[in-house]
């Protein structure tokens, strides 16, 4: 059940952000929702990024000729990781912001092309994020398309539960299903692969902890150029165990599918769950750990909580 | 082009070493490094011996018997004094070279600073000395007793050494050595268990230039907190630059996302 909401309303219950979801059904629906959506934007002066896949940008950009105040942006230069994208979309966001200027966002994300089933928990975490990147910033707005033709109505509800507002018939609503508040729902980390590598580790140890992922890393076909960039992530999270985490922690490894993981564990917390997700200010003298991982890894996993400790997973895909 | 490596012993050093002689719990300095020095007489280099403040016992500095005829010993009255050290050993050197000798043998024990400042002073004389043994092609041998000394301070000197020997000598994570004046190479790893010392390392580098040129073709790999380190380093100082050039994809990678590549920032990433 939702009801209709003013054209002006805050996304949230508490935030200025507009952050809908638009489950559509074929071409012509998408075009109306995603246009009704751009005219509003126009209207009122503002700005578009449109991060849409490719057969969506093409039928986008034969109806809106070359509308300047309207840029496209190819989502895939993000990279593979969802844990890039809430900095990626503030960049380009602030980039055609020009100053005060309201912008709103279309971000259709191609779910039928989720890599696994922790892509896809990552993509639906990071749609969930998105209220929170973004609560303190009353000049944008998002809208995100959803093609719901497979009728398959639990993806639908789990997507439902990450907007505050849902779209349908040219107007946004109250999303009930939206899950507010600062605990999100996530989804359970599957068992490691059999057989794993496990080391526990402590001061002292980085370097023991290179050695046995680069070489469990290259065993199991990772590039070169992942090894060297893995070999900074998982420094990066190993210290974060070292210096916040009670000094010591544990590591995992193996191999599933086409990629290979990395697993830390340990009794500390991270409080703050847009941790890693912004790009560090030049000035700001530690909390570029996270960051780094999830620009350098193919995906990161992070459950913390303060009776259970951190886990955190940096995965690379390894060639077929 | 010099290299980093470690030696077996000293037998095998070689014309621009500068070494980190980790000694043996029982040895006894100059019976340890009599080869060493008569391996000097045999190649025709002058044997300069730094005489420590105070030995390691604490008790007043006494000169080594047995020194080849050659041999110069520098019982300089403040040996913790970067300046006067220097300023000895290149007199040496030049010396050396008038009497028709190949190069100098430097010869120095170690012992652990006591006063404020004095490990700091430490870390800048191995830079300068570093530096020396570059530009003369002079042998350096600076020899620590790991008992004495805390293992902190130990690293951050052994860092600054691009030869090691001795008992149980671990590779440090990076080495940072002299390739020209105010040249410095770096090599192996900076991660958050090194990055203080390669921040003082760069820090002494710094004190006496504004701009200082770092090769970054053999480091494998830096951390978030050691490019806090380059980047505190060089803002220490006012009007301090680094310039630093051959740095990897991925550490330039890094550099990039970590923020710090921009004009405001006193360092230059370049590949």
């Amino acid at each position: 059940m939702t009801e209709t909401v003013p054209s002006k309303a805050p996304g949230g219950p508490e935030s200025p952000f507009r952050h809908e979801l638009y489950p559509y059904r074929g071409d012509a629906q998408f075009l109306s929702g995603t246009l009704g959506f751009i005219q509003e934007a126009l209207e009122g002066g503002e700005a578009v990024v449109v991060a849409v896949p490719s057969d969506k940008t093409s039928l986008l950009r034969a109806e809106l000729s070359d509308e300047p105040a309207v840029a496209f942006v190819d989502v895939t230069t993000a990279g593979p990781n969802p844990g890039r994208l809430v900095a990626a979309w503030s960049a380009w966001m602030k980039e055609r912001g020009e100053g005060d200027r309201p912008v709103r966002g279309i971000g259709e994300t191609a779910w039928h092309q989720a890599r696994s089933a922790a892509h896809l928990s990552e993509l639906r975490y990071h749609e969930w994020l998105l209220n929170r990147a973004f609560a303190h910033s009353p000049t944008w707005s998002m809208l995100c398309p959803y093609d719901a033709a497979d009728e398959d109505q639990d993806a639908l509800r789990s997507l439902s539960r990450c907007h505050p507002l849902i779209r349908r018939d040219g107007q946004y609503a109250t999303n009930e299903e939206y899950l507010g508040g600062n605990e999100y729902a996530f989804d359970v980390l599957s068992a490691p692969c059999d057989p794993f590598q496990e080391l526990s580790f402590t001061q002292g140890d980085l370097a023991a902890i290179r050695a046995k992922v680069s070489q469990c890393a290259s065993d199991a076909g990772v590039s070169e150029t992942k090894l060297a960039r893995l070999a900074v992530a998982v420094t990066e999270i190993a210290t974060n165990s070292i210096r916040h985490a009670g000094g010591q922690g544990t590591l995992r490894t193996w191999t599933q599918d086409t990629t290979f993981l990395c697993e830390f564990r340990d009794s500390g917390f991270i409080a703050d769950a847009m941790a890693g997700r912004s790009r560090p200010d030049t000035h700001q003298i530690g909390g570029r750990g996270l960051w780094l991982a999830h620009q350098l890894c193919d995906l990161v996993e992070i459950r913390s909580t303060r009776d259970q400790g951190t886990t955190v997973r940096l995965h690379m895909d390894v060639p077929r | 082009m010099r290299a980093a490596r470690a030696l077996a012993t000293l037998d095998e050093v070689e014309l621009g070493d500068h070494v980190c002689w980790r000694m043996d719990p029982s040895a006894t300095f100059f019976a340890d490094a009599r080869a060493y020095v008569a391996d000097g007489a045999l190649y025709g280099d002058k044997l300069v011996f730094v005489a420590p403040a105070r030995n390691a016992s604490g008790l007043p500095r006494t000169v080594p018997e047995g020194l080849p005829p050659a041999s110069v010993v520098l019982d300089l009255p403040d040996s913790a004094n970067t300046e006067s050290v220097l300023a000895a050993v290149r007199r040496e050197a030049r010396t050396a070279a008038r009497q028709g000798f190949r190069s100098v043998r430097v010869l120095t024990e170690r012992i652990p600073a006591t006063a404020p400042g004095e490990a700091e002073e430490l870390l800048a004389q191995e830079l300068k000395l570093d530096e020396f043994a570059s530009e003369s092609g002079a042998i350096v041998v600076c020899a620590f007793r790991p008992s004495l000394w805390d293992a902190p301070t130990l690293e951050r000197a052994a860092c600054m050494h691009p030869q090691e020997t001795g008992t149980r000598a671990p590779r440090p994570a990076f080495r940072m050595f002299s390739t020209g004046t105010d040249r410095w190479s770096v090599d192996g790893v900076i991660d958050s268990e090194c990055a203080s010392a390669f921040n003082a390392a760069l820090r002494a580098a710094m004190g006496h230039a504004a701009k200082v040129r770092l090769r970054f073709d053999t480091l494998e790999m830096i951390d978030a907190a050691g490019m806090h380190a380059l980047v505190d380093a060089a803002r220490h100082l006012p009007d301090r630059r680094i310039h630093v050039e051959g740095a990897n994809d991925t550490v330039r990678l890094c550099w990039e996302l970590a923020g710090y590549a921009n004009d405001g920032v006193p360092v230059v990433m370049a590949a």
